[in-house]
């Protein structure tokens, strides 16, 4: 065990849990004074929460903490700003309603009710530290109407209108497009260049190549270890992490013999929200085809758009299975033989407090096979959940429990389960991963390769580079609500993909 | 207009006074529901306000000390409303319909056991009633509580609590310490409603007199879109059209008697209309009712 | 069943009240209880009352099945009742059986009318529910009050309530379970209102469109993608909310008096809130529970001539109680698998804590 006299904030022997649940067990590390430590892990593995233990979010249910040598315990967050600690959480911590100003004016030390809140010399000293850490910052505009990267600059600034000494970053990429990753990377070195100490929560392995001093790694919330930066590279960081070597293998490719087509969208062309979308492109038959982009940039239309075009007012012409889109019913291409993997599982996909078989039939209520003159024949349903259940090994293996109960893996299981049931001759693949075991991804990266083989079109939306290079056939890539490249298997290039999405014309 | 001349003075004065009791109730919800608190108990407040106004006022024979103690019992009744909402995480609806009704049940209650009567109290002198000075005291309120929210470091901490709580948590202020307050003053503050109503409009706790102002001020804040001197505004149009409907009771308007009724039900016709965004959105902090 | 330790706490503490003010609970759950079964009459009245919460609960219940808070089932079985005197005094001359028919079906249109007013707001303009519902009860007041005054005064009393309405549009002649209790109110409408819970309960669990109606409750998005219309089903369950609220209006006007009186209502709507919640939204729960509540508050009526200090406005103590109780089951069983509507709410708005 490190025990280092001369480390900034010590983590002794912190056991945290959950219900029955450990998050954390027996974590011992320290991190050093002007440093960049990064700390990564799967999701789940307990990174975020021995954060939140030192940020005074939660309390250890054993175990110590020193920070500069002296115990603490801190019950809250205002003990742990007391020790010059702050954190970015990774939901911003702002009320969109009011103005920056507004926003940065609440932190204080003080925190004095019967004061005035506008101050001339604190707002002074806000603009000032502003100014030293190149922040340029709109004070006047509600937060409402500012991007995700001005809104992270001022959680940052709130955090140094603290002089805050320890700095801690949960997931602080996640929700930036790459210029703004760039940027909030460079600020960081900023930080450690002007004295500060940055944490960095993350599953992000090259961003912590690139900064990082030093890397703690987490697994099922324990300790795998602590190295300094210059001894992993980004592959042994993964096999750490997962706890077996990572293959980054790609699928063996089949091409299907019959390449008719089963999704089109012919110059698709609308407009949402004072944004415009350009949709051109064809799904085959036995086919993979994935979607890459960064976030927000019109992935997200792409599923309610395809399900059920009549909402938007659009120009070209989509067929779907050989229907004009035009054509179809109030629901559009539900109707038709579509399975959809929906992009927010939760909030999209299911009833999280209904029971597992209820879930089953949720958006094929009324499909023959269990519906007739108006009512449900649940007995039957049950049945064949029972059986997708066991066909997709969900545990625990009972139909009757809540969604809610089952692990992130397992939800997915069943919605992939309810979705494939139906034998789709489409799927709609979004982000069918994300948030999952590293089991329950390599079978639903098989069953999406079993639908290609059958001959089925598969449409695969994803942020995860990797999982797109590793099953699509085509890559195309969206920026701006249009697709702007087709990259073809055999010429799959990572760094091209990732300049396209940039928008870097070639 | 007929008989009623709608800008004479003693027109305004009894707009004014009927709307006093409206400008407590309304200012009292808009603290609770800055924090985030949804406050539809309101009447319940009031109701104990009018009833421990007017008791008070009678046993120390000063309408002062019985104005006083009412904001005190409001104040004491309300921390049943947070024990139960802001600490327990009940669902203020439920709550505040509960809390409405346990007024309801528990003045005729008291009534009994204190005065032996069916509900009312004993009248107190004509001369030892309230006067406008309350109304005054209302309008100040306002301003206090619009300086409050919109000036002062504790006014941002109950915006954000009604706003963007988990902001408020990382600043290091306790929500829920906030929403004590504000619920602790919002009761108080309805209660002075309730007790401008029995010791300024009248003289006596009668059985179940708020008749509905509770909900009547929560109109008018909705009206106002949550900021005190719209809010107050609100206030005072409720009024108008309730000396309006006093005065017309009966009177022909060229020939044509306007039935109370249609005057009485304007207030919520007019809040269902503003809710429609049939007059631009109205803003309802945005954690109103989540937790 | 948890939702009955709710239940007995507010109970608890409502007793408790009873004995810091002297009396002996035991005593008054006595006098409650005689007070309720003492009589064919007073076991009547009883039932009479049941039926009103029976339709009351069920309102608010389905309303509370698809994530919706109704708490204008007052203002809706009120609208429906002056409806159906003021169309049976408009057209007196309707005979037998087009009028009970026509009745019926003014009583069903104007609660559905009061209904789909908050339910359309909510669908398409994003109006809040509670409010509008709340807002709409005072209305329904306001114009019952108005036409009471103005139009259907009944020459014959001092008090304000219309006159009697024709025969024909009355159950009395016909109606069997009245002869059983005769004298008492209690009516056929009770029959009605068990057969309607029984028919919501088998609407809930079977049909699809109850699934789907419970699937909008739940989570309007995910129902949504999966082809059923929340805004639709926003409506429709408002809708059906007040049609199930007006069989109290029914239940008075129709069954009972023939004449609508104001204040004939003792708040069953908003009884009829703490009937749901008590009873998990469950159909036959509400049969159950509707009935317990029927007998504190026919029982509360006779403690003011039976005790010193306790005054029927005891009734309002109970369900104040019951209402905090059965609201704070939350927080009882906050780490405990759910408990129907209330948890549901809160797992979707949790953010308060970080």
């Amino acid at each position: 065990m490190e025990t280092n006299s001369n480390a900034e904030i010590q983590f002794l022997n912190i056991g945290k849990r959950f219900g029955n649940v450990w998050a954390n067990r027996d974590i011992s590390f320290s991190i050093h004074r002007n440093t960049i430590h990064a700390i990564i892990g799967e999701n789940g593995a307990g990174k975020s929460t021995i954060m939140k233990i030192l940020f005074g979010i939660y309390t250890a249910d054993a175990g110590a903490i020193k920070v500069n040598s002296e115990d603490v315990r801190f019950s809250s967050p205002i003990d742990a700003m007391k020790f010059k600690i702050g954190m970015v959480h990774q939901h911003f911590m702002l009320s969109p309603a009011h103005t920056a100003l507004e926003n940065v004016l609440l932190v204080d030390p003080k925190q004095n009710a019967f004061e005035l809140y506008f101050k001339k010399e604190k707002i002074e000293k806000i603009k000032a530290t502003a100014k030293l850490y190149k922040f340029d910052i709109p004070w006047d505009t509600p937060v409402k109407d500012l991007g995700v990267g001005v809104q992270q600059k001022i959680e940052i600034l709130k955090l140094l209108c603290l002089d805050n000494q320890i700095l801690i970053f949960d997931e602080p990429t996640a929700v930036l497009t790459p210029h703004e990753i760039d940027e909030l990377l460079n600020q960081l070195l900023e930080l450690k260049k002007q004295g500060k100490t940055v944490i960095l929560i993350t599953h992000k392995l090259k961003e912590v190549k690139r900064i990082a001093d030093t890397i703690t790694i987490f697994r099922k919330g324990q300790l795998v270890g602590t190295y300094p930066a210059t001894e992993l590279d980004e592959k042994e960081m993964a096999s750490k992490m997962v706890g077996k070597p990572v293959s980054f293998e790609k699928r063996s490719f089949e091409k299907y013999p019959d390449p008719s087509v089963v999704l089109d969208l012919e110059n698709v062309k609308f407009t949402e929200n004072n944004k415009e979308y350009l949709l051109n492109f064809k799904l085959h038959r036995g086919e993979i085809l994935g979607i890459a982009g960064i976030e927000g940039h019109g992935q997200e239309k792409l599923i309610p758009f395809i399900l059920n075009s009549k909402r938007f007012n659009y120009s070209g012409k989509i067929t779907i299975l050989d229907k004009d889109a035009k054509s179809l019913g109030p629901y559009g291409a539900r109707d038709l033989a579509i399975g959809v993997f929906p992009e927010d599982r939760l909030r999209l996909g299911v009833l999280p407090d209904l029971k597992a078989f209820q879930n089953f039939i949720l958006g094929y209520q009324r499909k023959p096979k269990w519906f007739s003159k108006g009512t449900l024949d649940w007995k039957k349903i049950k049945n064949l959940t029972q059986s997708m259940f066991d066909k997709f090994k969900v545990e625990p293996n009972n139909i009757n429990l809540d969604f809610n109960a089952f692990s992130g893996g397992n939800q997915q299981k069943i919605v992939v389960a309810r979705e494939l049931f139906h034998d789709p001759e489409i799927i709609i693949a979004a982000h069918p991963t994300r948030g999952v075991d590293i089991g329950a991804i390599e079978l639903i990266h098989e069953q999406l390769i079993i639908a290609q083989e059958k001959g089925k079109g598969v449409l695969l939306i994803s942020s995860e580079l990797d999982e797109l290079l590793k099953l699509s056939d085509r890559i195309l890539v969206i920026r701006n609500g249009k697709i702007i490249g087709e990259h073809i298997r055999s010429g799959f290039s990572e760094k091209e993909i990732g300049r396209c999405m940039l928008g870097v014309v070639l | 207009m007929g008989e009623i001349d709608i800008f004479s003075l003693s027109f305004i004065l009894s707009a004014l006074r009927v709307s006093t009791p409206l400008i407590f109730a309304a200012q009292a919800g808009l603290l609770s529901e800055k924090s985030g608190v949804v406050q539809i108990g309101l009447e319940g407040f009031m109701l104990a306000g009018a009833f421990s106004g007017a008791v008070f006022a009678h046993l120390t024979h000063s309408s002062y000390i019985g104005f006083t103690l009412a904001f005190v019992c409001g104040a004491l009744a309300s921390l049943l409303f947070s024990l139960l909402v802001v600490r327990l995480k009940t669902d203020a609806i439920v709550a505040g319909t509960g809390f409405n009704f346990l007024m309801m049940g528990l003045i005729p209650f008291l009534t009994k056991f204190i005065f032996n009567s069916t509900g009312s109290t004993p009248a107190i002198p004509l001369e030892q009633r309230l006067s406008y000075e309350v109304t005054v005291f209302a309008i100040a309120i306002v301003v206090g509580i619009y300086f409050l929210i919109s000036k002062t470091r504790w006014g941002y901490w109950i915006q954000f609590a009604g706003e963007y709580p988990d902001g408020l948590t990382a600043c290091g202020v306790s929500v829920e310490r906030v929403r004590w307050v504000s619920v602790l003053l919002c009761g108080g503050l309805a209660a002075l409603g309730g007790a401008s109503l029995s010791l300024f409009l009248s003289s006596a706790y009668s059985p179940l007199m708020t008749g509905g102002r509770g909900f009547i001020a929560l109109s008018a804040l909705i009206l106002g879109k949550w900021k005190p001197v719209p809010t107050l505004v609100g206030c005072f149009v409720f009024g108008i059209f309730d000396a309006l409907q006093i005065r017309l009771q009966g009177v022909p308007i060229n020939g044509v008697i306007i039935p109370v009724q249609w005057i009485q039900i304007l207030p919520y016709v007019l809040t269902i209309i503003l809710l429609a965004g049939f007059f631009g959105r109205s803003q309802a902090p945005a954690f109103l009712g989540k937790r | 069943m948890k939702s009955f330790f709710g239940f007995l706490f507010g109970l608890a503490c409502a007793l408790m009240i009873i004995f810091f003010a002297g009396e002996n609970p035991l005593h008054i759950l006595e006098i409650l209880v005689r007070s309720s079964f003492g009589s064919k009459y007073d076991f009547g009245l009883t039932l009479f009352y049941m039926t009103s919460l029976i339709f009351t609960g069920l309102s608010v219940s389905t309303a509370f099945k698809s994530g919706l808070f109704n708490i204008g089932a007052e203002g809706q079985l009120n609208f429906s009742a002056i409806s159906m005197v003021v169309f049976a005094t408009t057209y007196p001359g309707v005979t037998f059986p087009g009028s009970l028919l026509l009745i019926l079906l003014v009583g069903i249109l104007a609660g559905a009318i009061w209904g789909a007013i908050p339910g359309l707001l909510k669908a398409y303009r994003g109006s809040h529910e509670v409010i509008v519902t709340m807002m709409l009860n005072f209305v329904s007041a306001g114009i019952s009050s108005y036409f009471i005054s103005h139009q259907l005064q009944n020459p014959d009393s001092q008090n304000p309530e219309s006159a009697v309405i024709a025969d024909a549009f009355r159950t009395n002649s016909f109606d069997f379970l009245n002869k059983l209790l005769p004298e008492s109110p209690v009516n056929v409408f009770f029959i009605v209102a068990i057969l309607t819970a029984i028919t919501m309960y088998f609407f809930f669990t079977k049909s699809a469109l109850g699934f789907e109606m419970i699937a909008v409750g739940e989570n309007p998005a995910a129902a949504e993608r999966a082809s059923i219309s929340s805004k639709k089903f926003v409506v429709l369950s408002l809708v059906l909310s007040g049609v199930l609220a007006s069989g109290a209006g029914m239940n008075e006007v129709i069954g009972y008096s023939g004449q609508y009186k104001i204040g004939f209502s003792p708040e069953f709507g908003f009884m009829g809130i703490a009937v749901a919640l008590m009873s998990n939204n469950h159909p036959i729960g509400i049969v159950a529970n509707a009935f317990i509540m029927s007998v504190f508050h026919k029982g509360a009526s006779d403690l003011d001539i039976e005790t010193e200090t306790i005054t029927k406005d005891f009734s309002k103590i109970i369900q104040a109680m019951v209402l905090f109780g059965v609201g704070l089951q939350y927080y009882l069983n906050k780490y405990g698998v759910n408990i129907g509507w209330l948890n549901k709410r809160k797992k979707f708005n949790q953010s308060g804590s970080v």
